[in-house]
């Protein structure tokens, strides 16, 4: 259902979506074996998370879609990064590496 | 964010739907396509992958209901939707609307033609610049308030530093105005030449009177209102300047005031003061003047008061004679005008307020047994994916659309309710022709419907978006949420509750008027005609005058109908001077504390045309005359106040002051109610003079304002235009004015008990109808439910009583909890009404009782429609029932 996660994971898959498609468009489909692929199997992204997050990511324009084929010549809708969504990955990237850093050193400490 | 794509993109999911809804399917299409793909390359069989890969998506259509969820324009979106749902599922149910909307409409309706009122009379400033700096100043004897005495006046206002102004009004003068056209009987105002300044009035056309026309001796000025102007003068420019004839004077037009301008009783002319300054000279003397005044800025009131006092200390050592123990006391203007009318208008706020509550929970009643049977529809809602946040506001768009529908024709209701009104109302309520529909009255409208579509849907919106979606499906039609009944049930409870908080104030002001109408005036009000007349004389013209007042009492007797005839200077429920007196062989009193009563002159024939009992010795007659004894009467209040334990009959008194002389007591009369029935007058005794002992030459100064009273036998009203007719056939140039019945006079006199007893009964019977219709429509509803139970019970042998008993049972335990609740409401809140009451105290047991009463006899009956219809229920039918 579509209950409102909390904003930490939200921003969590926001961020593998975009990294996810740093290296060149990918379709539906594509992104959540990428984000499968990049996590070794942690996280498994599924349709019912994946599209809300795409048409997010979209409305706020750091996504663009558009309509292609496949390997298989099958049609598929096709993200890919825009402009903005570079810089929002840089700004996300930053601030997770922060966070991240933090949080380890402050679970390591005694 | 970037702008543009926002605006784009908003654009696209609101105006080219479809097509994003399209374009969305065809994505899971084709994700559903890829994946099952997938699943085939890694050796499932066609079937089985599809399966899987249906299996692994999920729900496709909350998928796209989440996808939706971020899409922007979402809200905008949803509340059209919801708009428009909510206006096809209204439709739909035209009967539910209409009874709604009705119900809501009534209160929504009564509460903004309230709110209209205290609007107007109670929050808008005065219509003055800057009126909160404008303060009535009130001489005081010993707290006791008296008029200001004109000398007393020029010295606050010549000797004060902390107002801007200080001016004199004397309300009620009249005028003959004669010459060109009917000779016509004007009301007048007599003013100090700043009058209007300091109230930060402009003339619209001509000139606000000088220093110069407020002089004695100076020519006399005349400033006209706008409605005399309009009415006598067609609005016609030129008459400023030009001559009017008042009182047989000519007066020079100066000015118009403005149509709006309105202060204390209306006047067609307004005249400088000093025009009549022979009158007003003495300082001892309470002439009725009023005292406006306007504070400068940035002084405080409280500074302002002590200054005042302290001239006032200073002119009673300097004037002891007169103003010994007299003070000033400050009010705000706003204050002295609308104080006395705030508790009447906020309790009908309170009580139309009430009506509100009560309206809404009929209508979350309402929108409960709906919604029980909407169950299904939202049930599946739900399943299609929408959460329960928007299904509540789906439900509250329809409860906000239903109020505002309720608002608009409320709004109508207000506006014919508010002129009703405002022709009910008593005309002394001051400020009512400031009662308009303006924009704050607007907004309260808006914000009462709002709230009241959020408080009656909260109920119901929560009670149905209840997530309960497998039951509910399950349930199909057999459907009995035990959840809406208790929170009817609590609803019905509540409504019983303010309902009889409502009733019991409705009866306890019924009863204060009961009580009133009681009331013994001291004189006989029926079949007595009054009306009033002024002679207009020079002091010379004293046997004129008394040859004119002989004749005239004499053609009236004459007239057909008239039993007999009196005239009087002050009469009860008019105004009359309260001079101060001296008993002879008492000991001089305390300043301030001197023996004082409610003086009337009168005609031998006065005491028997009013019917008024004489205790103790005898009346006065046609003997006393100017060379016989000079005689009075005294009430029983004066008897008892100042002759304790002693004969008055013999004893002799005589107005305070210097150049009078001692009347002897003859006779001790009933007391006779003069301002109301209230008994507020009581304690004032009254003393009464005889008309025909004034010297001739002083009687020009008593028929400034004489009236001419007659007891008739038939219908007095009826015979107004020949007692009329007589007048005129003796001196046609004479003005007959305020001619009015006793009965009216006293009904006028609890015109404002009335109006709030009526306004608040009729609430009150609203609230109960209202009441009514929720019993009744709980207990029906309840009655529907258990239809299968009911032929159970018939079908194992339960008679119709049994039936009838169960069902009416039920419905009176709740009345029975919500008339305890109301009880204890109505005793906690009836001591608000304390001012309004009269003769009754606020916790009065046989109106609580009777109240309680009546309100379980309604229930009673609106449950036994719905209980009788159970007990018809054929057993057979009952149990095929669902």
């Amino acid at each position: 259902m579509k209950d409102k996660k909390n904003d930490l994971l939200q921003g969590t898959l926001d961020l593998l979506v975009l990294k996810s498609l740093a290296l060149g468009p990918l379709h539906g489909l594509g992104v959540s074996d990428r984000i499968k692929q990049i996590t070794q199997g942690t996280f498994q992204v599924k349709p019912g998370s994946l599209f809300p997050a795409l048409h997010r990511l979209e409305e706020a324009g750091w996504l663009k879609s558009s309509w292609g084929e496949s390997e298989n010549n099958r049609r598929a809708k096709y993200y890919r990064l825009t402009k903005a969504g570079q810089r929002q990955l840089k700004i996300e990237t930053d601030a997770w590496q922060r966070i991240s850093v933090a949080i380890s050193s402050a679970l390591e400490a005694t | 964010m970037p702008f543009l794509p926002r605006v784009k993109s908003l654009r696209r999911n609101l105006f080219n739907k479809e097509d994003v809804d399209h374009e969305l399917n065809e994505e899971i299409r084709a994700h559903l396509d890829l994946l099952t793909e997938t699943k085939i390359k890694q050796g499932l069989s066609p079937e089985d992958a599809r399966r899987a890969a249906l299996v692994e998506l999920g729900g496709v259509e909350q998928i796209k209901e989440s996808v939706r969820e971020v899409r922007h324009g979402r809200l905008l979106e949803d509340l059209a939707q919801d708009a428009r749902y909510a206006v096809r599922s209204l439709r739909k149910h035209p009967g539910f609307t209409f009874v709604a909307v009705l119900t809501l409409a009534l209160g929504i309706g009564a509460n903004t033609a309230i709110f209209s009122v205290i609007n107007a009379v109670l929050l808008r400033p005065l219509p003055y610049a800057n009126a909160d700096r404008l303060v009535l100043l009130t001489e005081t004897v010993s707290e006791r308030p008296i008029g200001v005495s004109y000398p007393n006046f020029v010295d606050w206002r010549n000797q004060s530093t902390t107002f801007e102004n200080i001016a004199a009004v004397r309300h009620r003068d009249s005028f003959n105005l004669t010459g060109a056209g009917e000779s016509e009987r004007l009301q007048g105002r007599l003013v100090s030449a700043n009058f209007l300044s300091t109230l930060g009035v402009n003339p619209i056309a001509g000139r606000d009177f000088v220093a110069e026309d407020d002089r004695p001796g100076a020519a006399p000025t005349v400033i006209l209102s706008h409605a005399l102007w309009q009415r006598r003068f067609g609005g016609d420019q030129k008459i400023i300047g030009s001559q009017l004839t008042l009182n047989r004077q000519s007066f020079t037009v100066i000015g118009i005031t403005p149509a709006e301008f309105q202060y204390g009783p209306d006047a067609d002319v307004t005249v400088p003061i000093s025009s009549q300054a022979e009158r007003y000279a003495a300082r001892g003397r309470d002439p009725g003047i009023e005292t406006v005044a306007r504070i400068k800025p940035g002084v405080s009131v409280e500074a302002a008061n002590a200054e005042l006092n302290t001239i006032a200390a200073r002119l009673e050592q300097q004037y002891p004679e007169s103003n010994n123990g007299h003070r000033v006391r400050l009010d705000s203007l706003r204050e002295a005008t609308v104080g006395d009318i705030r508790p009447t208008l906020l309790t009908l706020l309170g009580a139309v307020g009430l009506v509100l509550l009560i309206a809404c929970a009929n209508v979350a009643n309402l929108l409960l047994a709906r919604s029980t049977r909407r169950q299904k529809e939202i049930a599946i809602r739900t399943a299609l994916g929408a959460g329960r946040r928007r299904i509540l506001r789906q439900l509250f768009t329809e409860s906000v659309l239903l109020a505002i529908a309720a608002g608009v024709a409320g709004l109508i209701l207000a506006l014919v309710g508010t002129s009703l009104l405002c022709s009910y109302l008593p005309e002394d309520i001051p400020r009512i022709r400031e009662i308009t529909t303006d924009a704050p009255v607007l907004v309260f409208t808006l914000a009462a419907s709002l709230l009241t579509g959020v408080l009656f849907g909260l109920a119901p919106a929560l009670q149905t978006s209840k997530p309960a979606l497998t039951e509910t499906l399950k349930e199909g039609e057999r459907n009995s949420s035990p959840g809406h009944n208790r929170t009817g049930k609590i609803l019905v409870v509540t409504e019983v509750a303010l309902t009889l908080v409502l009733l019991i104030g409705a009866g306890l002001l019924v009863k204060s008027f009961w009580r009133l109408m009681q009331v013994d005036p001291g004189f006989n009000p029926e079949n007595l005609l009054a009306m009033q007349i002024a002679v207009n004389a020079n002091p010379d013209e004293g046997p004129r005058v008394a040859n004119f007042l002989d004749q005239l009492q004499q053609r009236v007797r004459q007239t057909p109908g008239v039993q007999s005839v009196a005239i009087s200077n002050g009469l009860p429920f008019e105004s009359a001077n309260q001079p101060a007196f001296v008993i002879e062989g008492q000991a001089p009193a305390e300043p301030g504390k001197e023996p004082n009563g409610i003086l009337y002159i009168v005609s031998p024939d006065y005491l028997e045309t009013l019917q008024i009992t004489v205790m103790r010795g005898r009346t006065f007659s046609a003997h006393d005359t100017p060379g016989t004894t000079p005689v009075a009467l005294i009430d029983e209040v004066f008897a008892r106040q100042y002759f304790p334990n002693q004969d008055p009959l013999g004893k002799r008194l005589r107005q305070a002051g210097s150049n009078t002389e001692y009347r002897e007591i003859v006779g001790i009369v009933r007391h006779v109610e003069h301002t109301n029935l209230e008994g507020r007058s009581a304690e004032r005794g009254e003393i009464y003079t005889a008309f025909n002992q004034i010297p001739v030459d002083r009687l020009p100064r008593f028929v400034r304002r004489v009236n001419l009273l007659a007891r008739t036998t038939v219908d007095p009203l009826s015979l107004a235009q020949s007692v009329r007719g007589q007048i005129a056939a003796l001196d046609k140039d004479q003005a007959v004015f305020n001619v009015r019945t006793m009965e009216q006079a006293l009904s006028r006199s609890v015109a404002a008990r009335r109006f709030s007893m009526i306004l608040l009964s009729e609430f009150a019977t609203l609230a109960l109808i209202l009441a009514a219709v929720g019993i009744y429509g709980v207990i029906s509803y309840s009655v529907a439910q258990r239809t299968r139970e009911v032929g159970i019970r018939m079908a194992l042998g339960a008679q119709t009583t049994d039936v009838l008993r169960l069902i009416v049972r039920d419905g009176l335990k709740l009345v029975v909890i919500g008339v305890l609740v109301g009880l204890a409401g109505a005793f906690m809140l009836s001591r608000l009404l304390t001012t309004l009451l009269f003769g009754v105290t606020p916790t009065d047991t046989l109106t609580y009782a009777t109240v309680a009463l009546v309100l379980v006899g309604v229930a009673l009956a609106a449950c036994y429609i719905p209980a009788r219809r159970a007990a018809k229920v054929d057993p057979l039918v009952a149990l095929r029932f669902e």
